[in-house]
């Protein structure tokens, strides 16, 4: 299997662009990206986007973007596993270069939210569950997390301020990164008197509507010009989970934890080998489960190292430098790469929130409530 | 949802039929065509209790479009008196009156 590398990335501003289309989102980001792995030549574009079908009643999209970016006569794809979209789409760019069969590979992800009603958006990430029996009985993926949130605090004892403060820390990190949503402070006890969302989660623990592209150069290791600039895509991991009502136990996500072992057995790596962790954290009550379902903390304990301080950019594991998706924004298709273009810089010594001796990084994304999970591992060249 | 839709899972939602493997005496509600344990696909219908007990609730105000206009709503985690654990909506109760361990049991309601 040959060896991945990531070039160039590219990113556009998470915010509502009401003035842009997925045309000018995508052409804005890929520039950057172009520009950023010195005008490589890509021989495949693969497509991460999640609801374009449903929001702006487009499809053979892939295809729209390369005639749009005038990247003709190469093959493209679009891909979609829902809310993993990004990491799906970077899996097949990986397995594109670790066959041998293609040298650069182009990965865009983008989605823009602010084009559909608020009902409408809620029905389209229902999708993502089973259809006629979820959202038949008006079930949406926040409603089902309300209900893990409420098994949570009641379970483990736990109280809402030490989970509502996921949100507060995305947003402190989010205020020096540029291209984040929403950059301010957001003390716990504003997010506790924010309107309730699906109870229990507050309006400030849930991620915002976006709209965003990010981009991304995979390149076989005979491309690869500069070290510095260059991040070695060392592995990606995935695995899956029946729906959270056949589980012997909601409050673990077992295709995570099937992922991080995954990673443990072939890439050698343990947590403690971590310099930082990117999670993918719709909802506050997503990150304790998540760093429960990897094994770093006890169950129930989630929460611990975060009042300990040690998620900071100078703690023993940092999380979410550049806000995560409630701060630096959600736009779904594409999330997944903006966390790995964030990992990129952190690897490059270019963060907003830089990590002293950033050597390898962890991503960690999935689909609705953990049924599928993916791990990113990234390493310095 | 489409019309036919509606009409090919009619059955197995009016009627709470759930798929049943004998093997691993396991149903799954949403039924599904293959046991996720043993792999079986010989699995058979049979009906769920349709009374049960709330294990925890929550009151949706964003619902999706196809439930715009009944919102707020109540949803509950049920758990039904042979073991299975479904979502359902909860009609005829205020949500103050919620509690865990409320006694719930499968009732229609039209959609107006
Ligand atoms: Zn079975």
């Amino acid at each position: 299997m040959n060896e991945v590398y990531i070039t160039g990335i590219g990113l556009t501003k998470v915010s509502e662009h009401w003035n842009k289309s997925l045309k000018h989102l995508t052409y804005e980001s890929v520039q950057n990206c172009l520009k950023d792995c010195n005008y490589k030549k890509p021989d495949l574009i693969v497509v991460s986007n999640a609801l374009g079908g449903f929001i702006q009643y487009q499809e053979s999209l892939s295809n729209l973007i390369a005639e749009n970016l005038s990247l003709n006569k190469i093959p493209n794809l679009r891909i979609e596993t829902g809310e993993a979209s990004g990491a799906s789409a970077l899996m097949v760019g990986y397995m594109a270069i670790a066959s041998g069969m293609f040298k650069n590979v182009l990965i865009i992800g983008v989605e823009k939210i602010s084009d559909a009603l608020p009902h409408q958006f809620i029905s389209y990430v229902s999708s993502f569950l089973d259809y006629e029996y979820f959202v038949y009985n008006g079930i949406t993926p926040a409603s089902i997390f309300a209900i893990l949130y409420k098994l949570y605090l009641k379970r483990y004892n736990a109280k809402q301020e030490n989970i509502a403060q996921f949100a507060s820390h995305d947003h402190k990190m989010a205020i020096n990164v540029e291209h984040a949503q929403y950059r301010f402070n957001l003390p716990v006890e504003r997010i506790l008197s924010s309107p309730i969302l699906v109870d229990p989660i507050r309006l400030f623990e849930s991620y915002p509507v976006s709209d965003g592209a990010a981009s991304i150069m995979l390149s076989s290791k005979d491309q690869v010009e500069n070290k510095d600039y260059s991040v070695k895509l060392e592995m990606i991991s995935a695995s899956t989970d029946v729906n959270v009502l056949y589980r012997e136990d909601m409050l673990l996500f077992a295709s995570l934890r099937d992922s991080f072992s995954q990673i443990r057995k072939h890439a050698k790596i343990e947590l403690k080998d971590i310099d930082f962790l990117e999670i993918y954290d719709p909802y506050t009550i997503a990150s304790p489960i998540i760093l429960e379902s990897l094994g770093l903390l006890n169950k129930g304990e989630g929460y611990k190292l975060l009042l300990e301080g040690q998620h900071e950019k100078d703690g023993d594991l940092p999380l979410n430098t550049h806000g995560g998706l409630k701060a630096r924004g959600h736009p779904i298709g594409a999330t997944t790469l903006y966390q790995v273009c964030e990992s990129v810089l952190q690897l490059r010594d270019k963060a907003y929130n830089q990590v002293p001796n950033a050597y390898i990084g962890l991503v960690h994304s999935m689909n609705n409530i953990g049924d599928q999970s993916f791990l990113i591992l990234l390493k310095r060249l | 949802m489409t019309a036919p839709s509606y009409w090919r899972e009619r059955k197995y939602r009016y009627r709470l039929i759930a798929k049943y493997c004998r093997n691993c005496d396991k149903k799954y509600y949403p039924p599904r065509l293959v046991c996720l344990r043993c792999g079986n696909d010989k699995l058979e219908e049979v009906e769920l209790p349709r009374k049960g007990t709330l294990i925890t609730y929550t009151w949706v105000t964003q619902p999706p479009n196809e439930f715009a206009a009944y919102a707020p709503y109540a949803i509950g985690l049920i758990k039904l008196d042979d073991g299975t654990l479904i979502f359902a909506q909860l009609t005829d109760v205020d949500y103050e009156e919620l509690r865990e361990g409320l006694r719930v049991e499968a009732v229609f309601r039209k959609n107006v």
